[in-house]
């Protein structure tokens, strides 16, 4: 029940005083004209709600020197509305004592409180007349730059147990009962803000930041500990940037991916390979958005290195339970980056020397207050270590890479931006003379952003992307074997925030994409002439989709989002596709036709519909249960037959004959916090089932078909598992503590015998890795001297084994080798460390710089990457691994900014 | 200063372990006693030869299957009975066979035991001649050795040849046997007499050459790799070497298979490593199709084509060990050493002897 003063404002106004007793005759006079005249002769103020009408009725009596409050109740004395006299002035007249939850004692009481502690160091909302007799007071405000005035975006606005984060217009709004409450917010790169209010009834705020000295953006999540508990995001995991920034890391570079893989839930395959798993999910079943924008190719130097620059990130969230219907076209997770407002006033510059790689990062304004811009460039020069390693291959390779990114933004006014970003990545890997590796990634977007009211906004963007790579082979008399393919994305989406009320939020939007892979191109050279060159066709495809999704607070212990996504996918010609004789399998031998479909026909088209719903429900002030489904369509697919992705893998579209990938997510969480906050304490149960995820026949050729439909097939998918996860969030010692019990399993059902993976029993995908722990340690042990670490724990991933050998007369012995997945390398653990020191480096008013010591691998285990067999001569096969980082790896890396 | 340059120092040296490849105990506790055959047929006037055998527990070779009844069986009906001649290797004699180009022929076995299985036929396909051989010394990398890479001097094969003008698509293996003469030291006999021995191997086992060309369909194969012969000090270039090189016409699938096979044989444990997995062949048990039968039975058409290599041919280009001065050594002071060995009793010689080939 909403109750303005408003109301009451426009009634009565008295202009006299009352302090010598009221003496009065009226006879047959109207009731209401009756309090008018007593208010307006004696300079009463009386209230009513507009919804309790005066009594029609006409009154006659006569007063000599009675008080106001016996004169008003005997005026009111036959009708239902009773008279509370705050004081000899003011009286309010309500039917509502006792009903309705108006507890007019309680509001007096908060009301006289109130105007007590008033004083000068506290902001006043609302005038103390017009304080709400029932309802809370609406607090709307804006969240300023003080240096730009541009709005700040995600700011957290707290108030006791009121909290919400400023949309991207700068907006907040709270519902608050009157009372005395002490605002604070707090957003990266800006100080906390900290003002006791004493709030009568609604107002309007604007509040400017300023932003903080600390030398590395943060993000801080784990402040709002308490607000996480209640919002209906089951899965939801924001990475704080400072966090990984501290966080030990390979060859000192900060990683966000490396960082991301620290967290209950999501694993890599090994210290190299390209992506990382969320839930029991390939690496291709994660959409990876930065500023918008998908990439297929998120890493360097075959996945030691991530390629998004973290100096240029202003937050990272992974979403990996609920998936608001705002994201699609991945059936296992979203990881959305999203990059730094470039700064409107002052240039800033920072920089960073390691080891293997060095960055640079500016932004500042182009015009003040207008137009801002922020580049970052990260290079680097790792040949050297590659000249260390003992394989001789390995040291005549070559291993180099680049990232640089670029955004533009320009504010026509508050609440109009537009912002243009380009992101240009290129990484070349040669392995001796024998054969290279070659992937770019290219993508140009623009983003606008219009505030059409207060609380309500529409983002607008498109960008195009491309992402490339290719492979070298060197055969015999110096012939080149060269194959290259790509995947481009134009992709086109707007969407409408709508922050109703507090409590509502409503989000409506339509998006577009073209999924444009290039034809695989075959060149054969022998020194400048080419003997062959070829183009192997790939499909296209198109997506569409709309969705809503609406988050609601129900009560104040049940908070509901839903959702709905409906997505179209069509593969559009021109095209020649094969068909197959029905009842075979999709093999050459069972061609029956080969037809060719015209330009901007729809060879085939289908459907996703995709709820989207998740919930919170607060068990006690710091507990709550949460459980969320999804359900998610997929049309681009990772063709792969190694044991973990590589950047040169191949992508594949959904078409005639590979349907899209179709995913129910399922989980169910327990949420507790301790020690106000202080201690966050989880368990969450997760279920996957999807079918036509993609497993390719054994031997299968992936290279240089135009018909992959023939090398691969449809399997179903089964993911379970659970993640405990207790962390300190506050203090100079923060860390957490995760345990993950992650099962991943296919099931192939095919009908031929090429189609049919161990007896058509389930089986362990590659990146089935049932046991995990992930530790993280964070000790500010003084303010120029932190020390954090690192532990990870991971069952062994799944290995295809030899199980006997056998001879073949006329060409030696080899091995037979057992059911896919059968069985496991050696488990990975692995200790890093790392100091960061700002005491002794330069430290002006306009420098900062500081040393970060990093130790990768503290106890020097030689993890296995991979197991794999080999004889010697005469002698018995031997089991060797592979360990890609044997070794302690420790690093200097100098950061700096002005 | 002097801590500061330590500790710079240690992080520049540790990383140089930084990659490792190293032996481990691993062990899966399976094995099975599974049915394999290889060998198979071809137009040669040449032994025809197959291997039986049966795989054993893991870790334990496979061991040859004696007693079984083997025929090769042609389209006509016509049918030939391999023999015995050795556990598990069975034959048709030089001259027993004379296959017809375009018939189809089978292998069908029947196990002690009763098992019967059973190949699926394959055409006799039209010979293709080999144009021409030759070799160069080159380096070739190796990893016989704890499973760590070397590159070593070796003796390089290419060959040359045309394709088949009769189908679009030709599909090569290429078998390599290394052979090579030695003759003892006449200081080793009182009577001043010499033998000489000849000895014979497969070159490269474990690895198929092989070519298809589909990539290639009208063009001709200039100078392929088909294998390649260490120059480490041995006996082999002492005196005249031979390679014999064996230029098969095979089907496709016996080229997929193959090929399935050296995929699986070069495991490094790389990022790159396709994930091996177990390979058929077109072997099959007649009353249970489920069980898996091991290897495959290649009909092929076959020529030869040979390399002649004298020790003069190496001088120069090689630093070949003298057979008297470094090889065998002087007789003083090195009795009992293998080179001693060998040099007075080709016998020792730890390679497969051979009786003097009719075309040396």
């Amino acid at each position: 029940m909403l109750v303005v003063f408003a109301g009451y404002q426009h009634f009565l106004f008295g202009q006299g005083t009352a302090q010598a007793g009221i003496s009065r005759n009226f006879t047959g006079v109207p009731i209401k004209r009756v309090l008018d005249s007593l208010a307006l002769e004696n300079g009463l103020k009386i209230y009513h709600l507009p919804s309790e009408k005066i009594p029609l009725d006409t009154f006659s009596g006569t007063f000599y020197k009675l008080s106001a409050s016996e004169v008003i109740r005997s005026v009111l004395a036959k009708s239902d509305l009773q008279v509370i006299a705050i004081n000899e002035r003011i009286f309010f007249l309500t039917s509502a004592l006792g009903r309705e939850g108006v507890n007019m004692n309680r509001y007096l009481l908060t009301k006289a409180k109130l105007d007590r502690i008033s004083g000068s160091n506290e902001w006043v909302l609302g005038h103390p007349d017009s304080m709400p007799i029932s309802g809370p007071a609406r607090i709307q405000g804006r969240i300023l730059n003080s240096r730009d005035e541009t709005p700040v975006v995600g700011a957290v606005v707290k108030m006791e147990d009121a909290l919400t984060t400023s949309d991207t217009s700068g907006r907040f709004m709270l519902m608050v009962p009157p009372g005395r409450y002490t605002l604070w917010v707090n957003s990266d790169r800006f100080s906390d803000f900290n003002q006791t209010l004493i709030v009568y009834g609604d107002d309007h705020l604007e509040l400017k930041l300023f932003e903080t000295t600390v030398d590395l953006p943060e993000l801080v999540v784990g402040a709002n500990a308490g607000q996480k508990l209640k919002e209906a995001n089951s899965g939801l995991t924001q990475l704080s940037v400072k966090e990984i920034q501290r966080l030990p890391s390979l060859m000192g570079e900060a990683d966000v991916l490396k960082a991301l893989t620290t967290l209950p839930g999501v694993s890599t395959t090994g210290e190299v390979g390209s992506g990382y798993h969320v839930r029991g999910g390939n690496t291709d079943q994660n959409l990876i958005l930065q500023d918008g924008v998908a990439y297929l190719n998120t890493s360097h130097v075959l996945g030691l290195f991530s390629s998004f620059n973290p100096d240029a990130i202003k937050n990272v969230s992974l979403y990996k339970g609920h998936i608001p219907a705002q994201y699609g076209g991945r059936i296992s997770s979203v990881l959305d980056i999203k990059l730094k407002d470039p700064d409107m006033e002052k240039w800033n510059f920072h920089g960073g020397l390691g080891p293997v790689s060095s960055k640079i990062y500016l932004e500042g304004p182009v015009l003040k207050d207008k137009t801002s811009m922020l580049a970052g460039m990260r290079f680097s020069y790792s040949d050297w270590i590659l000249k260390w390693l003992r394989d001789p291959n390995l040291k005549n390779s070559q291993a180099d890479f680049y990232d640089f990114s670029l955004k533009v933004s320009h504010r026509f006014k508050i609440g109009n931006v537009l912002s243009v970003s380009a992101y240009s990545s290129k990484d070349k890997f040669n392995y001796a003379d024998e054969f290279g590796y070659g992937w770019k990634t290219i993508s140009i977007a623009a983003q606008w952003s219009l505030e059409l009211r207060p609380g309500m906004n529409l983002q607008t963007s498109v960008y195009r992307s491309a992402n490339k790579n290719d492979f070298i082979e060197t055969g015999h008399d110096d012939t080149e074997y060269r194959v290259e393919s790509g995947m481009g994305f134009t992709n086109a989406k707007t969407r409408l925030d709508w922050q109703i009320s507090p409590s509502q939020f409503f989000q409506a939007g339509a998006e577009w994409t073209g999924y444009m892979p290039e034809d695989e191109n075959y060149r054969v050279s022998s020194g400048r002439e080419t003997t062959a060159n070829e183009y192997y066709a790939k499909s296209t495809g198109r997506e569409a989709a709309v969705y809503i999704q609406h988050e609601s607070r129900i009560s104040a212990k049940l908070n509901v989002s839903m959702g709905y996504r409906h997505s179209m996918y069509w593969q559009p010609g021109p095209a020649t596709i094969r068909l197959y004789s029905p009842g075979q399998p999709r093999t050459e031998e069972n061609v029956v036709e080969t037809k060719n479909y015209q330009k901007q026909s729809s060879i085939r088209t289908y459907q996703g519909f995709e709820p989207r719903f998740s919930m919170a429900y607060s068990t006690g002030p710091a507990s709550s249960i949460k459980l969320s489904y999804n359900k998610m369509n997929q049309y681009i697919h990772l063709v792969s037959n190694t044991a973990v992705a590589t950047p040169v893998d191949i992508w594949q579209l959904s078409n005639l004959h590979i349907a899209p990938q179709r995913g129910n997510n399922y989980s169910l969480g327990f949420f507790k916090n301790l020690q106000n906050n202080r201690w966050e304490t989880s368990v969450e149960f997760y279920f996957r089932n999807s079918r036509n995820e993609l497993e390719y026949k054994d031997f299968a050729r992936l290279l240089r078909n135009e018909y992959l439909e023939t090398e691969v097939f449809a399997v179903k998918g089964r993911s379970y598992g659970a993640e405990v996860f207790l962390k300190k969030a506050v203090g100079d010692f923060k860390g957490y503590l995760a345990y993950t019990l992650n099962r991943s399993l296919r099931k192939s059902e095919g009908r031929y015998p090429d189609e049919v993976i161990n007896q058509g029993k389930y089986y362990a995908s590659n990146f089935d890795k049932p046991h995990s722990i992930n530790a993280l340690f964070d000790w500010q042990i003084r303010k120029t001297f932190s020390w954090s670490a690192n532990f990870v724990f991971n069952s062994g991933r799944p290995l295809t084994a030899p199980v006997s050998e056998f001879y073949l007369g006329d060409g030696g012995n080899f091995f037979d080798y057992s059911e896919r997945n059968e069985f496991r390398i050696p488990v990975y653990h692995r200790l890093d460390m790392s100091v960061t020191v700002t005491r002794g480096t330069i430290r002006t008013k306009n420098y900062k710089g500081s040393w970060t010591f990093s130790i990768y691998n503290v106890y020097n285990r030689r993890n296995a990457f991979s197991v794999f067999y080999r004889r010697n001569i005469n002698e018995p096969p031997v089991a060797y691994k592979l360990s890609v980082l044997g070794s302690i790896l420790p690093s200097i890396t100098y950061n700096f900014q002005f | 200063m002097c801590r500061i340059a330590r500790f710079l120092l240690m992080l520049i040296t540790i990383p140089r372990l930084v990659s490792c490849v190293e032996e481990i105990p691993f062990t899966t506790g399976k094995g099975a006693r599974t049915v394999v055959l290889s060998g198979g047929i071809n137009n040669l006037d040449e032994d025809q030869v197959v291997f039986l055998s049966r795989t054993q527990e893991e870790g334990q070779p496979a061991l040859p299957e004696s007693g079984a009844v083997i025929y090769l069986v042609e389209s006509s009906g016509q049918t030939w009975l391999f023999y015995e001649n050795r556990e598990g290797r069975y034959i048709l004699p030089a001259g027993s066979l004379v296959p017809e180009i375009g018939a189809s022929y089978h292998v069908e076995f029947t196990l002690a035991d009763g098992g019967l299985y059973r190949s699926i036929p394959e055409i006799l396909l039209p010979v293709v001649q080999p144009d021409s051989v030759r070799w160069k010394i080159g380096k070739e990398t190796t990893r016989i050795e704890d499973g760590k890479a070397y590159s070593i001097d070796a003796l390089q094969l290419f060959i040359s040849t045309g394709f088949a003008v009769d189908q679009p698509d030709t599909y090569f293996r290429w078998i390599v046997h290394s052979a090579f003469e030695f003759t003892t030291l006449p200081e080793c006999s009182p009577f001043r007499t010499t033998t000489t021995c000849y000895f014979s191997d497969l070159l490269n086992p474990g690895l198929f050459f092989l070519y298809d060309n589909r990539d290639n369909p009208r063009g001709v194969l200039r100078n392929f790799p088909i294998g390649y012969e260490s120059l480490e000090p041995n006996y082999r270039y002492s005196e005249t070497h031979y390679f014999s090189i064996y230029q098969h016409r095979i089907s496709q699938k016996a080229f997929e298979y193959f090929s399935r096979l050296n995929r699986v044989a070069v495991q490094n444990g790389s990022i790159f490593d396709p994930i091996p997995a177990s390979v058929k062949g077109n072997l099959y048990r007649v009353d249970n199709e489920n069980e898996k039968v091991l290897g495959y039975f290649q009909v092929s058409s076959a020529a030869v084509i040979r390399q002649r290599i004298i020790r003069a041919d190496l001088d120069g280009k090689y630093n070949l060990l003298d057979k008297r001065n470094n090889l065998c050594g002087l007789l003083v002071g090195v009795f009992g050493s293998e080179y001693f060995e060998g040099c007075c009793n080709c016998y020792s010689i730890k390679y497969p002897i051979i009786d003097k080939p009719a075309w040396w």
